[in-house]
């Protein structure tokens, strides 16, 4: 199922036959942006969950 | 005395709201007129090649429906709030869901009929004519109106009783109604365009099938949402 | 040998612990420890595999990368939100309860996040693949809908002061959505198969296919966490919510 659900993902790169050039700037864009997200969201959730801690240490 | 049954609440609960549109024809008259306003609107905010005109029609008629049923539907539950009319309703011996039926039928036809008026517009503005037959435009018409009811009907009487209820009501209506407009404009396109390729009728199954889904699915939900238990 | 093994195992560990988790209470204390350093190892490794062991495909060049941290995004959120649509149902249909809810808003938001994250990274990828950011492919469509249903069903919770009646219309909110994301295949299947996209071959070599799997492993571990940790909160907020509220320190004075 795994390879099945790849493939389908890679299709449309088959088409136009002939080599992709380069292409690293989208790579490092795309992990940028998936590595910001997890930061960030990670980050807000951890301050969160904090933020409530410590209200539940006042009362 | 027997409490009324489904059918004949559902009756009522349509034929009151019809009653209080017509009673209030201003509404209803401003209802139309931001529809063609909104159609002007597109006609002059995607300038004058012919070509694209016409393949625009259909769509654009459909989106200054959806603009117009937004407006129409937050006012469905709207007047449900005024003098706790909403309360009476649900103290009363009647079923919630019948008060779905006959809103989102009402609703159904106010679009309808909305719709309806809108096609002569269409025609005139974008250079097009009902290529595949009356009959058939009045069907789509029908069937994309009553597709925008039922989602509508519950996510109006779900924000009218949440803050910001004007912004809301759009923001859970639209993705839930995309497939239909994809399903409505392109049947419409073709009818107004020419359908050499017999796609129509699948388009037109496919939004019989939305219905299908959204009706029952509406019907069987509703009552969660007005009840207060 | 080595490569069809690591995935596996990293899985059946991750798993494990998720079942401990979820069956026995007294281990919920640490569990998430766990499962958290499992993630961020993974994280940290992945990298490695997917930019580097994984080679660089003739045909493919580079790029095709990226679908290394875009589908197990997409992926997730495709777990988490239509667990949302099944709680919703469950809440609705057999018990109203306060975890059912928490549980649901968790794996909203969770799964907006990914879903979000998601998407943006099929763009990236798709730019340089078919040489547009955005086209009318059914999955591209349908997920970007769906996650826009979700930020809706988000919104109205925020919107909604009254904690049963959050509860009941969001449960409501969901189930529609749901129905609405079956359609929305559909239809865009439908569009699509009009529009006439071409297809390509079935079979993938295994080297491409281990980081692929590495992730997914890393990313499950990952939601896990999070999703525990959302849904920990969700419910502490609720129990504000039904709790009167205490004058802290004051006697009142009766004149």
């Amino acid at each position: 199922m795994n390879t099945l659900l790849l493939a389908d993902e890679l299709k449309p790169i088959f088409i136009g036959g002939g080599q992709m050039q380069g292409g690293w700037e989208f790579v490092w864009t795309a992990y940028a942006v998936a590595w910001a997200g997890i930061i960030l969201y990670s980050l807000s959730l951890w301050l969160r969950v904090r933020g409530q801690r410590a209200k539940e240490g006042v009362k | 005395m027997n409490p009324p049954g489904l059918l004949k609440t559902t009756w009522i609960v349509f034929k009151k709201d019809m009653q209080i549109e017509w009673r209030t024809r201003a509404r209803l008259n401003a209802l139309l007129f931001f529809a063609v306003a909104t159609l002007l609107l597109f006609y002059f905010a995607i300038g004058g090649d012919p070509g694209t005109m016409r393949k625009s029609a259909g769509g654009f008629l459909w989106l200054a429906l959806f603009f117009s049923s937004v407006l129409s539907l937050s006012e469905s539950f709207r007047l449900e709030t005024e003098n706790f009319a909403l309360e009476a309703l649900r103290l009363a011996p009647t079923s919630p869901r019948a008060v779905f039926l006959g809103k989102a039928a009402a609703n159904s036809l106010l679009s309808w009929v909305l719709a309806l008026a809108l096609v002569p517009l269409t025609v005139a503005f974008f250079d097009v004519s009902i290529k595949e037959g009356v009959p058939r435009l009045v069907l789509a018409l029908a069937l994309g109106s009553t597709a925008i009811a039922a989602p509508g009907t519950v996510y109006s009487a779900i924000a009218t009783n949440a803050r910001a209820r004007d912004v809301l009501l759009p923001l859970l209506m639209f993705p839930v109604l995309i497939p239909s407009l994809i399903a409505s404009v392109s049947s419409t396109t073709l009818i107004l365009g020419g359908d050499p390729m017999n796609q129509m009728g699948d388009w037109l199954l496919f939004l019989f099938l939305f219905n299908l889904v959204y009706w029952p699915v509406c019907f069987l939900v509703f009552p969660k949402v007005i009840e207060d238990d | 040998m080595w490569v069809k093994a690591l995935p596996l195992t990293l899985l059946a560990i991750a798993v494990g612990l998720i079942v401990c988790h979820l069956a026995v209470p007294k281990t919920r204390t640490w569990v998430w420890k766990v499962l958290a350093a499992q993630a961020v190892l993974m994280f940290l490794v992945q990298p490695y595999f997917a930019l580097t062991w994984a080679p660089r495909e003739v045909m493919m060049g580079d790029p095709y990368r990226i679908i290394y941290m875009h589908v197990p995004h997409m992926f997730m959120a495709f777990l988490a939100l239509p667990l949302n649509v099944i709680l919703s149902v469950w809440y609705l249909v057999v018990k109203k309860s306060w975890a059912v809810d928490a549980l649901s808003e968790a794996l909203a938001e969770v799964g907006v996040y990914l879903g979000g994250v998601g998407w943006l990274l099929g763009s990236i990828w798709a730019k340089p693949t078919w040489g547009v950011y955005f086209s009318p492919d059914p999955r591209l469509i349908t997920a970007g809908i769906m996650v826009f249903l979700y930020l809706g069903y988000l919104t109205l919770r925020r919107l909604i002061e009254d904690p049963e009646k959050r509860a009941t219309w969001s449960a409501v909110v969901s189930i529609l959505a749901g129905a609405d994301l079956v359609l929305t295949w559909f239809a865009t299947k439908m569009f699509r198969s009009i529009h006439q996209l071409p297809s390509s071959p079935d079979t993938v070599d295994a080297q491409i296919v281990m980081p692929f799997r590495f992730s997914l492993v890393a990313f499950l571990c990952f939601m896990f966490v999070l999703v525990w940790h959302r849904y920990r909160l969700a419910l502490a907020l609720r129990k504000n919510e039904i709790a009167p509220p205490e004058a802290v320190g004051q006697t009142q004075v009766i004149a």
